[in-house]
Order: C-alpha cells, then sequence, then structure tokens
C-alpha cells in the first residue's frame, strides 16, 4: 500500500517492489530511512530539497518510487 | 589497530594486482588508450547498437566477463542512459541469466548475481540487511577502519608507497579478511586461487568452524541466515550455497573496490586544485569518490540476457541475443550530465549506473564508498591520511637522514616543501616492453613524447646473458650528448641498463627515427651535481625518486661514438 507523505513532494512507496537497497537514502536521507525489514519508509516529517527527492524517485533501481 | 598491514608480501600483491597481467587479460585489460570519446560517438549515432562492446570498441578477442565470450549467440550493446535504464529495469525481458541456475554446485556463477524473479529476490533479502547503509559502520568497524589505520601507518614509516600495490590492492584484500575471519595469508591465496575448487577448498574449513563456533563476521551472518521458500518452509543455507556466495563476494567485492580507489586517486592527483578543495573540506570527499564512480566505473560493462524477441529503441533484438549494458558511456549521456567529460565533483547529484541498476544492483554500494574512501575513515578520527599521501618530505632533507624521524606531514606543508603539485602524476599506459616495441614500430611517433617528456631508447648488452637488452628512458639532450638517470623510480637498487653499462659502456640509442652507437659514464661527483640541475627541470620527480633511496642515484652521459666524451 502506497504512503502518502504529508509536506514537500509526495512520495509513494510500493513495499512490494522495494528491494531495500537503500539509494533513495543516499540521495534523499533526511526523507527515507529503512524499517526493520530494510524496507524503505518515509520519514517523519520527511524534509529533503525537492530536487534531492526527485533524484531519488528517479534512482530507485526497483522503479518502487513515485511522486 | 591491527598489524596486518606489513604482513602482506608486496611481491605476492604486486603479482595478483598486476592491472596489466594475464588475469585481467581474460577481461580486457590489455585496452589502451581512453574508449570514451569513441564511445560518446557511438552513443550520439544510436542509444543501441548491434555488437558486443569490445567489437564496437575495435578491441576484438574472447573475453571472460558476463555475457562474454558467448560465440554463438548474437550480441547488441546499449550506450544511453535510457536505453541502460530500461534493460536494467525489465529485469523479465533482460535476464541475468539464460537459464535457472544449478545450486547445488559450488561456482561464483550459481548465486545472486545470475539468479531472477523470486528466487533473487528472496537470497537479497537474506543478505540485504547485513549490507544496508545502516550496516556501514558494522564495516568500518570491522573490517575497514583498522586495516586503513595500519595501512598509512606502514607507509608512512615507510616514505613512499606504491599507491596501487601497497594501498588500493591491500584494502580489499585486508577488509576480506575482517569479513570472513581469516588471516592475511589466507586471503591472498583466496585471491590467488583460480578454480572453484581451490577456493572452496579454502573457504569450507572456516564454514564449518562457524557452525561450530559463530564469530561476528560475514561468514556467521551467512551461516545462520534463514531462508523463506515461497511454500512457506524455513530452512539455512546449504555449504554449496554458502561457498557459491563467498566466490560471489570475493569476485564482486575486491577487484572493483581496488581499481576504483586507483581511479578516484589518480582523478584527484592529477587535478592538485580539486585536491586541494577536497583535503581543505572533507565533506567534499564524498562527492569526489561518486564522480570518480560516474566518469570511470571500474567495470563499464555488464550484460543481460534477452529472453524474447523484443524492438528495443529503435533495433530489433532476438531472443537468445546478449545485451551488454555500456554503463560507463550512459554515465557519460549529455541528456543526464552536463559537460559530462569532465570531472566536476561539484556537479549536483543524479542517479548514475556505476553500481548498476534494478534487482542487480551492487550489493556492496554502501560499503563501497566508505571503503574508497579511506581517507574518510581515517580523517574521523582526526589524522591525515590525505596529507600524507600527497605530500612528500622537504626538498632539502637528504636521502642519509631518512631514517630519523621525519616531519610530521603537516609541518612538511607549513614549512612551504613542495608538494604533490610538484610531484607529477605519471600516464602508464605506454610502459616497458609494450613502449619498445611502439617506439620502434612508429620511429618514436608514438612513444617519443611521454607524459611530456622525451624518450630514448637504449639497447645495452645484458650482462650475464649477452643478450641485447632495450629500455625506454627519459633523456635530457645536453650539447652532443644525452644524459639519462639510473633513477628506476627511486627503487633501493641500480637499474639493470646502468649495470650493464658499468660493464660494457659501448651501447646504442634510438632517438625517433635515428639509431646511432654511443659511450657511457657515470657523471662524478661535481659533475652530478651541475648535472642534476638538468635533468630535473624537465623531470621534477627525480627529486622525489632520490628521496626514496639511500642510494646516490647515477647521471649517465651518452656519448655519440666517434666524438671525443667531454670531461
Ligand atoms: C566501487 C566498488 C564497486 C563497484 C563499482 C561495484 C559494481 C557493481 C555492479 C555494476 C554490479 C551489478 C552487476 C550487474 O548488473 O549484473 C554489482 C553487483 C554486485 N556487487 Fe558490487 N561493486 C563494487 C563493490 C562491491 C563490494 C565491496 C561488494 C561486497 C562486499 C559487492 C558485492 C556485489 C554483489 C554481491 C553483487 C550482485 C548483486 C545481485 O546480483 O543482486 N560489490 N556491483
Ligand atoms: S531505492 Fe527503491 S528499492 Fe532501494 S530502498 Fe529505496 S525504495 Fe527500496
Amino acid at each position: 500500500m502506497p504512503d502518502e507523505a504529508s509536506p514537500g513532494p509526495a512520495v509513494a512507496i510500493d513495499r512490494e517492489a522495494c528491494l531495500g537497497t537503500g539509494l533513495c537514502i543516499v540521495y534523499a536521507p533526511r526523507t527515507f530511512a529503512h524499517d526493520d525489514e530494510t524496507k524503505a519508509v518515509l520519514q517523519d516529517p520527511p524534509h529533503d530539497d525537492p530536487d534531492d527527492v526527485r533524484t531519488a524517485v528517479e534512482a530507485c533501481p526497483m522503479g518502487a518510487l513515485a511522486l | 589497530m591491527t598489524d596486518t598491514a606489513p604482513l602482506l608480501d608486496p611481491a605476492r600483491v604486486r603479482e595478483l594486482f598486476d592491472l596489466r597481467g594475464s588475469y585481467m587479460a581474460r577481461v580486457g585489460g590489455g585496452y589502451e588508450g581512453d574508449p570514451y570519446p569513441l564511445w560518446n560517438r557511438l552513443r550520439e549515432r544510436a542509444p543501441v547498437h548491434e555488437g558486443s562492446l569490445h567489437d564496437l570498441s575495435d578491441f576484438p578477442g574472447d573475453y571472460f566477463f558476463q555475457g562474454l565470450p558467448e560465440p554463438d549467440r548474437p550480441h547488441f550493446t546499449a550506450f544511453g542512459y535510457a536505453a541502460c535504464n530500461d534493460v536494467y529495469r525489465d529485469a523479465e525481458l533482460f535476464a541475468s541469466n539464460p537459464e535457472p541456475i544449478d545450486l547445488s554446485r559450488p561456482s561464483p556463477t550459481n548465486t545472486l548475481l545470475n539468479m531472477g524473479g523470486q528466487q533473487h529476490r528472496r537470497y537479497r533479502a537474506l543478505v540485504q540487511p547485513r549490507f544496508a547503509p545502516k550496516q556501514v559502520e558494522w564495516w568500518i568497524r570491522k573490517s575497514i577502519d583498522g586495516v586503513v589505520h595500519a595501512l598509512i601507518d606502514h607507509l608512512q614509516d615507510a616514505g613512499r608507497a606504491e599507491l596501487n600495490v601497497d594501498f588500493c590492492a591491500a584494502i580489499p584484500v585486508l577488509t576480506i579478511t575482517g569479513a570472513f575471519g581469516i588471516p592475511v595469508d589466507q586471503a591472498l591465496d583466496l585471491r590467488a586461487a583460480n578454480d572453484p575448487m581451490t577456493t572452496v577448498g579454502i573457504i569450507a574449513p572456516l564454514v564449518a568452524a562457524r557452525r561450530e563456533e559463530p564469530g561476528d563476521d560475514l561468514l556467521t551472518v551467512l551461516v545462520q541466515a534463514e531462508l523463506t521458500e515461497e511454500d512457506g518452509t524455513v530452512h539455512r543455507l546449504s555449504d554449496p550455497e554458502i561457498y557459491s556466495f563467498c566466490m560471489l563476494l570475493l569476485a564482486a567485492g575486491s577487484g572493483t573496490t581496488w581499481k576504483q580507489m586507483g581511479i578516484t586517486l589518480t582523478a584527484l592527483l592529477q587535478r592538485p586544485e580539486v585536491l586541494e578543495q577536497v583535503r581543505a573540506d572533507r565533506a567534499l570527499l564524498r562527492p569526489a569518490i561518486e564522480e570518480a564512480l560516474r566518469w570511470q566505473p571500474t567495470d563499464p560493462c555488464f550484460a543481460r540476457f534477452v529472453m524474447r524477441d523484443t524492438e528495443f529503441h529503435g533495433v530489433r533484438v532476438p531472443e537468445g541475443a546478449v545485451m551488454h549494458i555500456n554503463l560507463g558511456a550512459a554515465n557519460r549521456d549529455p541528456a543526464k550530465f552536463d559537460r559530462p567529460d569532465e570531472f566536476d565533483i561539484h556537479r549536483p547529484p543524479r542517479p548514475m549506473f556505476s553500481f548498476g541498476g534494478g534487482p542487480h544492483i551492487c550489493l556492496g554500494m554502501h560499503v563501497a564508498a566508505p571503503r574508497c574512501s579511506p581517507a574518510s575513515a581515517r580523517c574521523s578520527t582526526g589524522s591525515r591520511a590525505c596529507d600524507w599521501t600527497l605530500t612528500r618530505r622537504p626538498r632539502g632533507t637528504s636521502a642519509s637522514t631518512s631514517a630519523a624521524p621525519r616531519p610530521s606531514p603537516s609541518s612538511s606543508t607549513a614549512e612551504g616543501a613542495p608538494d604533490m603539485a610538484q610531484y607529477q602524476q605519471i600516464d602508464a599506459s605506454l610502459f616497458g616492453p609494450d613502449h619498445v616495441r611502439r617506439y620502434r614500430e612508429t620511429d618514436g611517433e608514438v612513444g617519443y613524447l611521454w607524459n611530456g617528456v622525451p624518450i630514448l631508447l637504449l639497447t645495452t648488452t645484458g650482462r650475464k646473458s649477452g643478450e641485447p637488452r632495450t629500455t625506454p628512458l627519459i633523456f635530457t639532450p645536453h650539447g652532443s650528448d644525452f644524459l639519462v638517470v639510473a633513477s628506476q623510480g627511486g627503487a633501493p637498487t641500480h637499474p639493470n641498463w646502468y649495470l650493464n653499462l658499468l660493464e660494457r659502456p659501448d651501447a646504442e640509442i634510438q632517438v625517433k627515427a635515428d639509431r646511432f652507437p654511443v659511450r657511457a659514464r657515470t657523471a662524478g661527483d661535481d659533475e652530478r651535481t651541475r648535472l642534476w640541475d638538468v635533468v630535473r627541470g624537465p623531470w621534477p620527480n627525480y627529486d622525489v625518486y632520490q628521496e626514496r633511496t639511500d642510494r646516490v642515484i647515477p647521471v649517465v652521459v651518452l656519448t655519440p661514438a666517434g666524438r671525443t666524451p667531454r670531461g
């Protein structure tokens, strides 16, 4: 189920697709984090430069992120 | 702090990590020159080309890598960013292995790298947590930190280093020792092992030991890992599965880090102003590493197998074909990066393919960056790896004082000593016998000018063999004479050609197309002092070489035969 982020660009995470590579965390470390299954989750509150968030979304090797 | 570093046998490391050695030759290590201009042109013409990358790069031969040699399949290569991205993202159409793999047989190809679909996800999920970004600290503590400290201390004591061998190659070897919990010698044995059974012979007892007694290392993680099958049953990894995974880690984790570290250091050493920025602001180290990864990824080409006929970026690609992914070219696609051929550590972060993409994206990527930033690990503890690597002792220091305590690296900079800006990084792409061959073939068209200085070929008579021996040497013209320097890069012993000349001073030189006999003599004390200034002008590195060794580096005067040698 996609999570909705509140402020900043809204990001949807497809947990099924996420492989836990952590690439999103590299590009937008204050927006994404890992949960205990090493799957991406949104930080509360998510805050990074919108460009960084966009880069992270594009970089996800699984296409698990969407704006 | 470990004392493992000094235990590494440099000769062995040099042999095992020879960039131009036979092992690297199998994967294309013999390629010379810069392929990127050609790749840029190909990418401009079309995003996907028919042919394997080496054929398209005019470098024919049988190479062994992912998707190679596969002589019976048609080959294609993706050059554009978008095309490479599409290959990586659609792992069903572009599979890492054409058929399911046999997990019962230990082999580096029976692993994650070659799995597909759900099987890949299950196995990857098993180890992913250990390789997650937040686990990097574990790796650093476990293996990287101690090794880097030990190595740098050791090099600092030695006062000089051949960075490729003494540093870049040593790091992955030593970190494997940490990750696998094995002694250094065994890590080198693992590198040397060139067939799966030898590797298994080394790993099997270690795995058995971890089953008996768990430790805090990666082998233990593998031994304890539990895999949930599709039907919900849980089982542990079998021994062959663990052996295969170890082989993959050895193959994927050491060569890559070693070479990428060399690329990064070279990029910085060649750009003193960038280096200066990084030294002044360590926060730039990470972007510098990332940019080196983008600009020259160690392994610029991976491959996938095409699972059904498809029309791909304007090219008809049949089922069964191999699609090579030229991620090096994708990383320089102007559609994604401004001024893509420039090494610019200030560029905004963009996704790139140096670690691959899609489900098989590098498992070690978060570990690799800190490994590649030896200085960052060191710097984080307040030391000065960078300074050491890049400064040298003040010029006035005579060789005989080299055993005395040295000014610390930072103080040598403070004294205004010449630093790396003076030391010219050498482009060694033309070297030794190759250099002689190309020089001869082209009458010096290739090889006369080398790193900005002129080269002659000196042929001496081997003092043991009696055979002619030819060496390319930097020379400085001096009147009608030719000055050459028996520096051997500051090695502790005289070069062979010099010893040959001591025995038989009659020799021959070739300067461009001219070949003529010469007579050699070693410049005497006072003359040497004068001539040293002459030779160090065009090649200041001689000063660095002299500081590396206790012997007085001879300056040799070659006088064309038939003329009276000058006093
Ligand atoms: C700078 C260093 C490194 C670079 C440039 C690099 C690059 C890559 C690339 C491009 C791939 C994808 C292969 C493909 O598309 O088929 C890959 C996969 C892999 N790498 Fe790395 N790598 C590096 C360091 C490491 C390290 C340090 C480790 C382990 C400690 C490692 C372990 C792996 C593994 C296990 C895979 C296979 C993953 C899978 O198939 O799911 N790599 N690497
Ligand atoms: S980059 Fe994609 S696959 Fe990797 S952790 Fe983030 S969401 Fe998951």
